[in-house]
């Protein structure tokens, strides 16, 4: 089962992110357990899939805006597509992810980020979320997220 | 100096792009995988790549050994979100001229370009 020290290394990895990348702290609310029978995907969604010591899956969803406004922040200027927003979504999610093994140890193995929109939501399966899953509310710059984590050792 | 730039995510691949562009390197080639890089590299071998590690088809350690088997002399840098030390002591034995982890600001890219520039 996942500990509360574990849950708290992605708290801190999705919040050293953003302060590095956009200078702008991001708002973490208090983890909840999923309920399965609510939908929280949003838009765009980034899942990877864990293995190693600690298995199951983590994901980041979000709102268009959010990751526009994160990805002006590094492509000043770029254009935005759903490519570039879900692409955003999977970056996002990777980083956490890969930054989250500084603390979880080398056998903290990550999968290459599987990307997801609202329009092709396929493939969330694809990965098992591990119970109890926690989803993590986040909001930035005005717009809401969820980093939500499912493992077990 | 040629430059080959290889990672999955598309947004990091035209931000190096965009952030070496006051180093004048002539970037060669942009590859989302490594099998796609190891393409490329054989076909324009560059004088230096960034390396992404977390990969599809071929990882980046994989990429790392045989494209240091075709050029040894190639400087390779790897950028990954993988932050356990014993990752980028891996990377750096097997031959790897700097090990820079995501995410990475405009001028940390420039700082390692430089460094490993001076070197050459």
């Amino acid at each position: 089962m996942m500990e509360q020290e574990q849950l708290k290394v992605f708290m801190d990895s999705v919040s050293d992110y953003f302060i590095k990348m956009t200078g702008l702290p991001i708002e973490i609310g208090v983890p909840y357990l999923l309920d399965e029978s609510k939908n929280i995907l949003q838009n765009y969604t980034g899942v990877i899939g864990i293995s190693g010591k600690m298995r199951g899956a983590i994901y980041i969803t979000a709102d268009g805006d959010l990751l526009y406004s994160l990805m002006l922040k590094i492509m000043p200027g770029g254009q935005r597509t759903d490519k570039r927003l879900v692409g955003m979504a999977g970056e996002l999610a990777n980083t956490i992810a890969g930054n989250a093994q500084k603390t979880l140890g080398k056998e903290f193995y990550i999968s290459i980020p599987m990307l997801l929109t609202s329009e092709h939501p396929g493939g969330m399966n694809t990965f098992t979320l591990e119970a109890p899953t926690f989803v993590i509310p986040l909001r930035w710059d005005g717009h809401q997220a969820s980093l939500v984590v499912g493992l077990r050792k | 100096m040629n430059l080959l730039i290889v990672d999955d995510s598309e947004i990091i691949r035209e931000a190096i792009e965009e952030w070496v562009k006051p180093l004048h390197l002539n970037v060669v080639g942009l590859a989302c995988n490594g099998r796609e890089a190891l393409e490329l590299y054989e076909k324009t071998l560059p004088d230096m790549v960034t390396l992404d590690i977390t990969m599809p088809e071929i990882d980046g350690i994989t990429a790392l050994d045989l494209m240091l088997k075709i050029n040894p002399d190639a400087k390779i840098i790897i950028i990954s979100a993988l932050a356990a030390k014993e990752v980028a002591l891996t990377a750096l034995k097997k031959g790897a001229a700097s090990f820079l982890v995501k995410p990475f600001t405009r001028d940390e890219i420039e700082e390692v370009f430089r460094e490993v520039l001076e070197e050459v």
